[in-house]
């Protein structure tokens, strides 16, 4: 295994030296590649911000991240949109499709900005499409899709282009239960057939239960760190909300309802 | 209080609302400076006849500014209402906050006020700069000199901008407040998420319909050219106009999702760099702004045809002037008393030194020689298409062909030779050389004094025996010089002279034209009225029309323009807005600042391109018309210079507010949402 992802006493303040937030305190963590890992917090707890600064998007107060060796912190302007080019993919929480341009043609612009042959663009869409399951609405807008069809078609514009690690926040924030479950596993299988590193921030203990880690940060801070062995799903779903009860109770909506 | 909350807003908001200020700016500004040309003409010296031209300039700015000031009302109103929908999010946290409606409206009341106050401040301070260079321009148009430089300020012109523009104010105060007045506070948080919808369009249904536009412009296009002679009635010419406008609509409504459908079939175009994105973004804005799009492509038409045809109709006089002003001075007098032009001159005792007479002659009229007798059985058809039956009896004015020839030799036309039977049609005015072309083919004999005169020339000899502002020679008999008329059939005496040496002196014309040698001819009401027509008093007819003319033009021109390009930038500015988060996604899809400026700058390229395209490629087509009905279908001339210089303004004007619109957006792409 090599380490794909590499923070080292990671720091990140927020506003003036009178009133600090210490959204980031010293934060340390490895990820290896081939890896699914979750972080989990309550809000307020820097999940997005540690986010934001592997990402390249925020900058990072002190500390070091390494991503597939390359120190990000080191980066100029234009080397860090390459980077995020040919290194990173992303699936937002609000599926963030363009509106004016088809699944096909959202999925197809990652490989544009990499300047990808356009004859080959067909091919790989459709294919990523097929693993997917969202063949049948690669002709259609986003505003005629499901969430969960959106969301599967952010996922596939953050892979194609076959980053070395891919980022997700809260990829199942704005989805239903189902459209969710369908999401979850399309993204266990493209960690598991195409071996694709996956970094996903989320409050929700289902959708951690798939990641075979489980990271839990508390103002800042790392709090625990789980991994699912050989065992089953739901019993890792357990384990995950023995954590979060022993949290406290600022996990709360990370519990899910009754039925 | 609210004042000041309104001014904190101003003062955050400048940046959208800058374009929307400075296009107010140069509203006040232009309707300042072509308001006051009156005032800016009180340094230059002037004959009566470009006096007179300006005058009639002015009335016809004045009028011209009701429309004027419709136009840039209707901008107004419109951005600022599209500035309003920007901020409904914040009248919402005002409404939740407690404030009352009435509150906000007099939130919009001071800011308008203020903007008002501002712009008008700044426009007119701009514009009263600015017509100081442009008295230099006006008498450079009417070909005046300056006597002396003063600094010009029409108060009337400030006291008109200020009244108009504040009526204009007040219907934008009376607009927003109903626009807050109407709106639901619901409305008001989810305005930003209202987006204008995306409708999309059948691609076949947009192919056939940009075909059928294809083929209806193409229908007019050739019909005001080509086959522009079976254009008869006016129900015809509004017909292509309808055809020209529905076309331009369509082509608007269908081209985005027609040129969408096609570009996809070329993935090496489609998907290639960010042209996916590029054209669907352009594609998206021209579909919401059809109405829009296709109002300013025709504004844009219409000023390529003003100034253009402006700018050549005073090329095309300044050319013609040889051919209609060749000598000094042409008298002309009815010889109801008897009396020729030099009696009258030398009863006056004018100065007979001054002129060198170059021919000196009388005209004659006999009850034989009539319009009905010289066009014969054609002259019922005319009768049919709706002419008065007595110009059929109306008498022609008749002429010996050596006069003729002499007043051809001295104004430099062909001599027309007769045999000693025969007569010839002289004329220049278009409509009556067509008459007697069709006259003279039905029929080519007449009567005069009992001989039978047959027609020397299948056609109308082109000329004329009296010097006037255009051609106007509605029809000349000549006749051999042995046909003799008695005293009574006398009608005019006329004289052609040049001016004498030491006479042809600005003194000396200006007493010809300005009013004291009329005095002098003139004799009492019942005495028959000299007509006198110099070259000087043409040539400044002529000078003074075509600048008039040349003003009219730049005037609507510079307002369409401008109006045409807020709106688009406008547009621009807050698609830019909306969009922001879009370019996040590309930012984050690892999309470097320089290919997201390249896609901003092709799409905005596009969007302010297409209707400047389209309204080319009506002009080239309308050109053709106007310089055909301002200067008659044979008229050629060099359209070189006037293209240019058309061009030039526009792509001043148009390109200014592009490049403007293009660095705000910029800078609002790049700007983190918040």
């Amino acid at each position: 295994m090599t380490e794909l992802l590499k923070i080292e006493h990671l720091v990140k303040y927020y506003g003036s030296r009178s009133s600090l937030t210490k959204a980031l305190n010293d934060i340390s963590l490895t990820v290896e590649k081939g890896e699914f890992t979750a972080i989990m917090g309550a809000s307020g707890s820097g999940k997005t911000t540690l986010l934001n600064c592997i990402s390249t998007i925020d900058r990072p107060t002190g500390g070091q991240i390494y991503i597939d060796g390359v120190c990000t912190s080191d980066l100029k302007r234009n080397a860090l949109s390459d980077f995020r080019r040919d290194r990173l993919g992303f699936i937002f929480q609000e599926f963030n499709l363009l509106d004016t341009l088809t699944a096909f043609d959202n999925i197809a612009l990652a490989l544009q900005i990499q300047r990808c042959a356009p004859k080959e663009i067909a091919g790989r869409v459709k294919e990523m499409a097929g693993k997917l399951g969202i063949s049948d609405v690669l002709g259609k807008y986003p505003y005629q899709m499901s969430g969960g069809q959106k969301q599967r078609v952010a996922a596939a514009r953050a892979i194609i282009t076959r980053p070395a690690l891919i980022l997700a926040d809260e990829p199942t924030g704005a989805l239903d239960s189902r459209s969710s479950r369908m999401l979850l596993e399309s993204m266990e299988l493209l960690n598991r057939e195409e071996e694709a590193t996956i970094l996903m921030v989320t409050h929700d203990a289902v959708s951690a239960s798939y990641a075979s880690r489980v990271v839990f940060l508390k103002d800042g801070k790392l709090f625990n760190e789980l991994r699912s062995g050989a065992e089953d799903r739901r019993v890792f779903f357990e384990r995950i909300m023995d954590v979060v009860s022993l949290m406290g109770g600022d996990l709360n909506d990370a519990v899910p309802s009754l039925s | 209080m609210l004042f000041r909350l309104s001014l904190k807003n101003l003062k955050k908001s400048i940046r959208d609302y800058s374009i929307y200020f400075f296009t107010l700016i140069l509203g006040v500004c232009i309707f300042y400076l072509f308001n006051s040309i009156e005032a800016q003409t009180a340094m230059i010296e002037l004959s009566k006849m470009k006096a007179a031209s300006i005058d009639m300039l002015n009335t016809a700015v004045s009028s011209m500014s009701v429309m004027i000031s419709f136009i840039l009302g209707f901008l107004i109103v419109y951005a600022s209402r599209f500035l309003i929908r920007k901020r409904k999010k914040e009248f919402g946290v005002y409404l939740t906050l407690g404030m009352r409606k009435g509150e906000i409206s007099k939130i919009l009341l001071a800011e308008t006020a203020v903007i008002g106050v501002i712009s008008l401040g700044a426009g007119l301070l701009a514009g009263i700069l600015l017509s100081q260079f442009m008295s230099l321009f006006v008498a450079s148009m009417f070909e005046a000199d300056m006597s002396r430089f003063v600094f010009v300020v029409s108060p009337e012109a400030v006291l008109k901008t200020i009244l108009y523009f504040a009526i204009i104010y007040a219907v934008v105060i009376i607009m927003n407040t109903f626009i807050i007045a109407r709106a639901k506070l619901i409305d008001l948080f989810h305005a930003d998420r209202m987006q204008e919808r995306m409708r999309l369009k059948n691609p076949v249904l947009c192919a056939v319909l940009f075909l059928a536009a294809c083929v209806m412009l193409g229908t007019a296009y050739y019909n005001v050219t080509a086959n522009s002679e079976n254009l008869t009635s006016e129900f015809d010419i509004i017909l292509q106009i309808m055809l020209g406008i529905m076309g331009t609509f369509l082509i608007f409504w269908s081209v985005s999702g027609f040129a969408l459908a096609i570009l996809k079939k070329v993935p090496g175009i489609y998907h290639r760099r960010l042209n996916s994105f590029v054209l669907s973004e352009a594609g998206a804005q021209i579909n919401t702004a059809v109405v829009a799009g296709s109002v300013i492509c025709l504004l844009l038409f219409v000023t390529i045809c003003a100034l253009s045809s402006a700018f050549t109709l005073k090329e095309y006089r300044e050319d013609r002037m040889d051919y209609l002003a060749p000598v000094s001075l042409c008298l002309d007098r009815e010889m109801t008393d008897g009396k020729t032009a030099e009696n009258v001159l030398e009863e006056k005792s004018f100065d007979m030194a001054a002129l060198e007479i170059r021919a000196e002659f009388c005209t004659y009229e006999t009850g034989s020689v009539t319009h009905g007798a010289l066009l014969g059985s054609y002259m019922d058809k005319l009768m049919e298409a709706g002419f008065d039956e007595s110009y059929a009896g109306y008498p022609m004015e008749i002429i010996h062909v050596s006069d003729y020839n002499r007043a051809a030799a001295v104004y430099g036309f062909d001599p027309v030779s007769l045999g000693e039977n025969e007569y010839a049609i002289s004329s220049d005015y278009s409509n009556t050389v067509g008459f007697f072309d069709e006259g003279l083919k039905v029929n080519d004999t007449i009567e005069v004094r009992g001989r039978t005169l047959a027609a020397a020339y299948g056609e109308c000899v082109k000329g004329y025996i009296r010097m006037r502002y255009s051609e106007s020679n509605m029809g000349l008999v000549i006749v051999p010089d042995d046909v003799e008329f008695s005293e009574e059939e006398q009608y005019a005496s006329l004289l052609i002279a040049d001016y004498a040496e030491g006479y042809d002196t600005d003194a000396f014309r200006s007493y010809m034209d300005d009013g004291e040698f009329e005095a002098l001819v003139s004799g009492t009401e019942e005495d028959p009225v000299m007509y006198i027509s110099t070259r000087s008093d043409i040539i400044d007819d002529s000078i003074g029309s075509s600048a008039m003319v040349i003003f009219i033009a730049l005037y609507l021109g510079f307002v369409f323009i401008i109006s045409g390009a807020a709106i688009l930038a406008l547009k621009e500015m807050s698609d830019a807005i909306d969009s922001r988060h879009k370019y996040e996604v590309l930012r984050r899809l690892g999309a470097g600042e320089k290919e997201q400026n390249r896609a901003l700058l092709i799409q905005m390229g596009l969007f302010f391109g297409f209707p400047l395209i389209l309204a080319v490629i009506h002009s080239v087509f309308g050109i053709q018309v106007c310089s055909q009905m301002t200067m008659g279908a044979f008229a050629k001339s060099d359209l070189r210079i006037t293209l240019g210089m058309t061009a030039g303004m526009i792509i001043v004007v148009y390109g200014g507010y592009f490049i403007v619109s293009y660095l705000c957006c910029r800078r609002v792409i790049h700007e983190k949402e918040k």
